[in-house]
């Protein structure tokens, strides 16, 4: 966490401001209370899990399959609370199922050395699937009050989903920064042979942190759930774009090293405005969706212009040293 | 003249004839070793890197480890830091039968290794580079949260950092931004900072400037009156001539000569390590 990252929060923040004043010029509805509120709802679940997708893509990984576990993990809450569990039990075991299915994308990508996106395009298939089935691709309706009104109830004004999107930020900040994990996940992307030469557990790392995104994942399958009142098997999808979207966005890099919280937290805020403004200035949505795109390939190409190529100065120089 | 005696005195005592990892200091007793590794191969895949090399470390010394590039001397160094398993071959320390299966099992036997490489995390400051994998977290909320103890650990990277006469301005930078010479520093304070039974240096002052040279030559020498046990690998004749107690040539994998330093002639290890004799 250097000055170089601050510089690119200011950016990002900068950006998101203009994008304010910009669409509140162009509707008299934007900047309203309602409105504000609505665009923070609205990214809560792109928050969720853009922060699990953070410390993944700080391992120089990336997880595909966070819709998928979504939609599964909510199925699950949905059905065994229809079948007579508590909530707490039914989230509790929403979790822990996302928790189980991250955990079997990092054991695929540390035990058997396979790429992240091959593993978790292949489990995100597998997982979809096995939801559609299970479902026979029809939606459980009908969660009970005590689960709904995390979706729909406040605290003083604040919305609850806000509030457990700002835990999930603030644990994954917490993550990052101030424990050993952290620093260990950091340096796992940074360079793997180094880090097991330091005896950094790489493997339970990369296991820890794929577990951890499936975690988040199921954490905003409850938002979902609880939102909609519906558990489908087709919920999440696209998510992982947007999330992968905010986190390169923010300025974690696709070749390791740097993690940023904050900066994903303003990407996904920037995709929520973004969104938001667009709908409210009556641009139809299937050019959302065009934008969207547009705006995770220009992050893309950044990350790439900024980083890679000092990750191939970093090889010359290397090469030339004879290293 | 007196040279030349020397030189006449060496060759006729037969301590140039190559000895294929048995050499004479074996039957002084094997407690007074702190690592002996015996006939150790090593293959990468058709290409032999180390055939029944040998080497041993007695208490206190530092052993120059010298031979052409590509000999095998990192690779060497590197089954004893777990870095690479071994294809045959034995290990012991202490004279107790060892196992190394991973770098995390070398450092708890208190061997530490500065690789030719340097293996920095070139995105991670000197700190976190220093402390990789054994962070200090806050005595009193250890057993509450493991919050990582950075101040702690900046102010001791910094000080350990100032012994070897480098003077960072921005300890939170990544090492990525340092010079060579000051990369190769964080390296060597990374080592000596858990006060390690065994120090394996392989070319420690490879990327250094004169000054920071004599440093970390002197730092070497304190950490051997310290009590450490040091290989230091090197290309530099001088340099090991100044720090090394005795030394080993390795060739195409094969370890053909080790003794003392005292009264050698930098040219006949030269030529040892460049013809394989005398
Ligand atoms: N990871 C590896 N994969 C394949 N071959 C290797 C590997 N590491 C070393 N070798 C080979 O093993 C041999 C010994 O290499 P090693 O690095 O031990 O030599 P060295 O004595 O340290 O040389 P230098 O003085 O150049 O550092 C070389 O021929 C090298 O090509
Ligand atoms: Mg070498």
């Amino acid at each position: 966490m250097g000055r170089i990252d601050r510089f690119q929060q200011l950016g990002l923040l900068t950006f998101l401001v203009i994008m304010g004043v910009l669409f509140s010029i162009l509707s008299p509805y934007f900047m309203t209370w309602e409105n504000l509120n609505n665009i923070l709802v609205q990214s809560a679940v792109p928050i969720i899990v853009a922060v699990g997708m953070t410390l993944v893509i700080a391992t120089r990984g990336i997880d595909m399959s966070i819709g998928s576990i979504l939609a599964i993990s909510s199925i699950f809450m949905a059905w065994t609370m229809k079948h007579g569990l508590g909530v707490a039990e039914g989230i509790s075991l929403g979790v822990l199922s996302g928790t189980v299915m991250g955990t079997f994308n990092g054991l695929g990508i540390a035990k058997l050395g396979i790429s992240p996106f091959i593993v978790t395009l292949g489990t995100a298939g597998i997982f979809r699937a096995l939801a559609l089935i299970f479902t026979e691709a029809r939606p459980i309706y009908g969660m009970p009050l005590g689960f709904r009104i995390l979706g729909t109830g406040q605290l003083g004004p604040v919305p609850l989903l806000i509030i457990l999107a700002l835990i999930v930020v603030v644990g994954g900040y917490f993550i990052i920064v101030w424990t050993r994990f952290g620093t260990n996940l950091r340096a796992v992307g940074d360079s793997q042979e180094v880090a097991y030469r330091m005896g950094v557990p790489v493997n339970r790392t990369l296991i820890a942190v794929y577990a951890l995104s499936g975690a988040a994942a199921a954490l905003a399958g409850i938002v979902v759930t609880a939102r909609l009142n519906t558990a489908e098997a087709i919920a999440g999808l696209g998510i992982e774009l947007k999330a992968i979207a905010a986190v390169v966005m923010g300025g974690t890099s696709f070749f390791g090293g740097g993690a940023s919280v904050i900066g994903t937290l303003l990407g996904a805020l920037i995709i929520g405005t973004l969104e938001n403004g667009l709908t409210i200035i009556n641009v139809p949505s299937y050019y959302q969706q065009l934008v969207i795109g547009v705006v995770f390939i220009l992050a893309v190409m950044a990350d790439r212009l900024l980083r890679g190529e000092r990750d191939r100065q970093e090889k010359t120089i290397k090469q030339e040293a004879g290293l | 003249m007196i040279v030349i005696t020397v030189k006449g005195y060496l060759r006729s005592s037969g301590m140039f004839i190559p000895l294929l990892g048995k050499w004479e200091q074996r039957k002084s007793g094997m407690e007074d070793c702190v690592v002996r590794m015996e006939g150790i191969c090593k293959y990468f895949g058709e290409k032999v890197a180390l055939e029944h090399a040998s080497i041993e470390l007695h208490e206190g010394e530092v052993l120059g480890l010298v031979g052409d590039n590509g000999a095998g001397k990192s690779t060497l160094l590197k089954i004893l830091a777990g870095v690479f398993p071994k294809d045959s071959g034995d290990i012991f320390i202490k004279g107790r039968k060892v196992r190394i299966n991973s770098p995390r099992q070398s450092r708890s036997l208190g061997i530490e290794m500065v690789y030719q490489d340097m293996s920095l995390c070139g995105s991670l400051n000197a700190w976190e580079n220093i402390y990789l994998g054994r962070y200090h977290t806050h005595p009193l909320r250890r057993s509450l949260l493991p919050i990582l103890d950075k101040r702690s650990m900046a102010r001791k990277a910094l000080q350990s950092l100032r012994n070897l006469g480098i003077d960072l301005t921005d300890i939170n930078g990544p090492v990525r931004n340092l010079s060579g010479g000051q990369q190769q520093a964080v390296a060597i304070c990374r080592c000596q900072l858990f006060r390690p039974g065994v120090i394996l240096l392989d070319e420690p002052t490879a990327s250094m400037g004169m000054a920071e040279r004599e440093k970390v030559l002197d730092m070497i020498l304190d950490l051997k009156d310290q009590g450490s046990s040091i290989i230091m690998v090197t290309h530099n004749l001088q340099e090991l001539f100044q720090v090394a107690d005795r030394a080993l040539v390795v060739k195409e994998g094969r370890s053909i000569w080790c003794g003392p330093l005292e009264g050698m002639e930098p040219e006949n290890l030269a030529q040892m390590m460049f013809v394989g004799r005398a």
